[in-house]
């Protein structure tokens, strides 16, 4: 039994036409959130994109997340 | 009080005659896991590989295993899970292997039976999105990475 909380996402504009966070497993802990760049980005050995371009990383949705919920993980291995 | 659950293991062949992830004391949240190489492994600095452990498990429905680093192998080698902390779903049943990466500057040699991971059973709360026109306000607003300084 799984525990589920309704999150409240906002699309922004340049997340439009992109799909939502979603789960690809009806046993997956997570969902996978996509990137909702304007162009294709290319992160160089040790770059990390944050920095280097603020205005083009992110995703594509805002989030009101209840207060007990909190943090991101990277990508299942 | 700590809750316990019970997970199904299956020990793959490569994996026989080590020993299952255990805690290594009372207190420990993780449970160490093991390679289960059948040759030593050389990470030279910037290198990552997909390390086995020999085992296969079954998570129960509502639960993770979280995947994560040990604190001594990234004290002394710079070594750490490069996706961590890794998630095993509850519905995976292939092997679990870590994926190790050498962030530090010498090569590190990775042997059959070395701890290389920690093993952290969760909780999974789920969350059904529900697409809104506008959020809540908040004090914080939509300030973001490095908004509340140092």
């Amino acid at each position: 039994m799984t525990d589920t909380i309704d999150i409240a996402v906002q699309v922004l504009r340049h997340g439009v036409g992109l799909p939502l966070p979603d789960y690809a497993t009806d046993g997956a802990a997570g969902m996978d959130a996509v990137a909702a760049l304007d162009a294709p980005l290319t992160l160089a050995p040790g770059d990390h994109s944050l920095f280097v371009i603020p205005a083009q990383a992110g995703t594509q949705f805002s989030t009101s997340t209840p207060a007990r919920t909190a943090g991101s993980r990277p990508a299942p291995g | 009080m700590t809750d316990t659950i019970d997970i199904a293991v299956q020990v793959l062949r490569h994996g026989v005659g080590l020993p299952l992830p255990d805690y290594a004391t009372d207190g420990a949240a993780g449970m160490d896991a093991v390679a289960a190489l059948d040759a030593p492994l050389t990470l030279a600095p910037g290198d990552r590989a997909a390390v086995p452990t020999g085992l296969a498990m079954a998570i129960p429905p509502g639960f993770e295993v979280q995947v994560r680093p040990r604190s001594g192998l990234a004290a002394k080698h710079g070594l750490t899970v490069a996706n961590a902390p890794g998630t095993i779903d509850s519905d995976y049943r292939g092997e679990v292997k870590v994926l190790l990466i050498n962030l530090g500057p010498k090569p590190v040699v990775i042997e059959r039976g070395m701890r290389i991971a920690q093993l952290v059973p969760a909780v999974v709360t789920r969350a059904r999105l529900v697409e809104v026109d506008s959020l809540d306000d908040t004090a914080r607003g939509s300030g973001g990475f490095g908004s509340t300084g140092h």
